[in-house]
């Protein structure tokens, strides 16, 4: 879900980085409000945990080669608090950006509001209501509650996405479709993973029934394994039916919500368009039963001959100043002058550095 | 992807290694503002922005190799979304191409531009990180007023994250080893969440014994580093080159 700088405009970068700066700071200030100097290591130790966890990842059924795994904002929220959740996250994502270079510098706001703010604090105030009365608090009702907020939490992260890439307008594939098999997408995604959270926090309750939430009434392993399997079992079933609906050799819901746009017909696409030159294409579609895109749109191409009237004036209004082969051919070339004389400084440099050390 | 080589250059000591973290940081926040500014149809004004990266890759060192590496492991993704524009966006757009004006579906155009912007930032971004040590950059984001909790956190999490990616391996390797055959899904899932289960716990766990040790040595939630950035004459002279750059970037494409 990590976005790069370049889908995103100048002003959403920064309006992203506002609203994560600010959520951000207001959570360091509840946190050492209400924790001491333990809380420290704890909450680096637990963003090199995110870090790690995400590479265990287990391969799918029915799609040979297809892998999912676990983000952890949910699962970290549960355990540690929602405030710990989003400091940790936004660790991750600052070090996943400046040392990994996976997400862009620009995108880090967003990033951080997508996959840390939104699930942190959403997921958890789900989880909290759902669980409701803490007094009457059963396995058989934390399971659903932190399947549901995990799973919101994802799908509600995918969506901020749409959003983003929408207000920023740098993309041209038409985002209506984009929102809907990128969040259509990432609702699978978000079904494993509340059904990971589900069973690592089963796991770790066992391991450690201390890390349990205080009120929950903790029956004895038989039970709750029974329950607990049953939960599997259901979302099991629901992952596996949602998946062989969607089924794609596709690793990341990203890369899968482009490539499904391809199969869509060129009507329906060509519609979308409002443009002069988008209404030209639907005549040409008219006329010529099977477009093809790639000769089409290649770079020699001239004209169609019947539209070249309306294609000219697209063109006038979309064109550049007046450039000539001189000024374009004497700037590449002093581009590359530059290039090579600024190689051959660096070594020299480089070089002078090496005998005097 | 090893985590040995992420950062592998961060230690050397160039010209460019020397600069104080903020200058480097400044320089490729400008940089990036710049470059993802450009408007989604134009490819001209990019192209004499490729200077500053290549420069700072160039002074520093770093093997071309070693950067190419990291900008195609992590180009999958924009690869994808780019190729798939020139379906969408049929607008004609006319262009110069060497003083040829030809017409270009729109989308060729965003998906050229998409593809040297991401090439742009994400050089830029591989120089930043290979020539600046973690720390030094932490401590330049302290001097911007991050909350200190946070720089805390960074610091930890950068101390603890290549042991911990170590042990997911070691889990990994010991799952590889053990499973022969086809799971069902339920299973599959199942020992996946205890290998996050037993992950949580160790780094619980290695993070109390952090927190005791650390207190044992009167740890008072203050970090203090050993070492300290200097603001020098050539870190004010670069910024303000940089700067002149973008701007002389931005006249010569838009006299």
């Amino acid at each position: 879900m990590h976005m790069a700088n370049e889908l995103l405009s100048p002003a959403v970068a920064m309006g992203g980085y506002v609203i994560a700066g600010g959520s951000v700071a207001l959570a360091a200030r509840k946190l050492r409000d209400h924790l001491g100097t333990e809380l420290v290591p704890l909450m680096g130790v637990m963003g090199a945990f995110v870090f790690a966890a995400q590479m265990i990842n287990f391969t799918l059924p029915a799609m040979a080669g297809t892998s999912d795994h676990l983000i952890g904002t949910v699962l970290l929220a549960v355990l540690l608090g929602p405030h710990a959740a989003v400091i940790a996250m936004t660790g991750v994502l600052i070090v996943q950006c400046l040392i990994f270079q996976d997400g862009g510098l620009l995108a880090l706001g967003t990033n951080v509001i997508n996959m840390g703010i939104l699930p942190a604090y959403v997921g958890y105030g789900l989880w909290r209501v759902m669980i409701g009365q803490p007094g009457k608090l059963t396995i058989g009702r934390l399971l659903p509650a932190v399947w549901s907020a995990a799973f919101v939490a994802v799908a509600l992260g995918a969506a901020a996405v749409c959003v983003e890439v929408a207000l920023s307008d740098r993309l041209t594939i038409p985002i209506g479709k984009f929102s809907m098999v990128m969040v259509g997408v990432h609702l699978i995604s978000g079904a494993i993973e509340g059904a990971i959270t589900c069973v690592v926090l089963v796991a770790l309750y066992r391991l450690y029934p201390n890390f349990a939430p205080k009120e929950l009434n903790w029956h004895g392993p038989r039970l709750e394994r029974g329950r607990a399997l049953a939960a599997i079992a259901i979302v099991a079933v629901m992952v596996a039916g949602a998946v062989s609906w969607f089924a794609s050799p596709y690793a990341d819901g990203l890369e899968f919500a482009v490539h499904e746009k391809t199969h869509e017909n060129t009507p329906e696409r060509l519609k979308t368009d409002n443009t002069v030159a988008g209404k030209v294409d639907e005549l040409q579609a008219k006329y010529a039963l099977l477009p093809d895109y790639g000769r089409r749109s290649a770079p020699l191409g001239a004209p169609p001959q019947k539209n070249n009237e309306t294609e000219k004036a697209a063109a006038v209004k979309n064109s550049w100043p007046n450039v000539s082969v001189w000024t374009s051919v004497s700037g590449l070339l002093g581009l590359g002058l530059t290039m090579i004389v600024i190689q051959l400084i660096a070594r020299a440099i480089r070089r002078g550095n090496v005998q005097t050390s | 992807m090893h985590h040995q080589y992420i950062d592998r250059y961060a230690r050397g000591d160039s010209a460019v290694h020397q600069l104080d973290a903020r200058t480097k940081l400044l320089c490729a926040l400008f940089f990036t503002c710049y470059v993802v500014s450009v408007p989604k149809y134009q490819i001209s004004p990019l192209i004499p922005l490729i200077l500053l990266p290549f420069a700072w890759i160039s002074f520093a060192g770093i093997p071309w190799r070693f950067v190419g590496k990291h900008i195609l492991i992590c180009s999958p993704f924009i690869v994808t979304l780019a190729v798939f524009n020139p379906m969408f966006d049929r607008t004609s757009h006319s262009v110069a191409i060497l003083g040829q004006r030809v017409h270009l579906a729109g989308g060729y155009l965003v998906a050229v531009n998409l593809l040297v912007k991401y090439l742009l930032g994400l050089s830029c971004l591989v120089a930043l990180a290979s020539t600046t040590r973690f720390d030094h950059l932490l401590l330049a984001l302290t001097k911007f007023r991050l909350p200190r909790i946070l720089i805390l956190q960074l610091s930890y999490l950068y101390r603890y994250l290549f042991e911990l990616i170590e042990q997911a391996h070691e889990i990994l390797r010991a799952r590889r080893a053990r499973s022969a055959g086809r799971l069902p899904l339920s299973l599959k899932i199942r020992s996946a969440a205890g290998m996050v289960g037993i992950l949580f716990v160790r780094s619980y766990e290695s993070s109390q014994k952090v927190f005791l040790a650390m207190q044992a040595r009167l740890y008072n939630g203050e970090l203090r580093p050993v070492h300290q950035l200097h603001v020098r004459t050539v870190d004010v002279v670069l910024l303000f080159s940089v700067m002149t750059y973008l701007a002389f970037c931005f006249w010569i494409t838009h006299q």
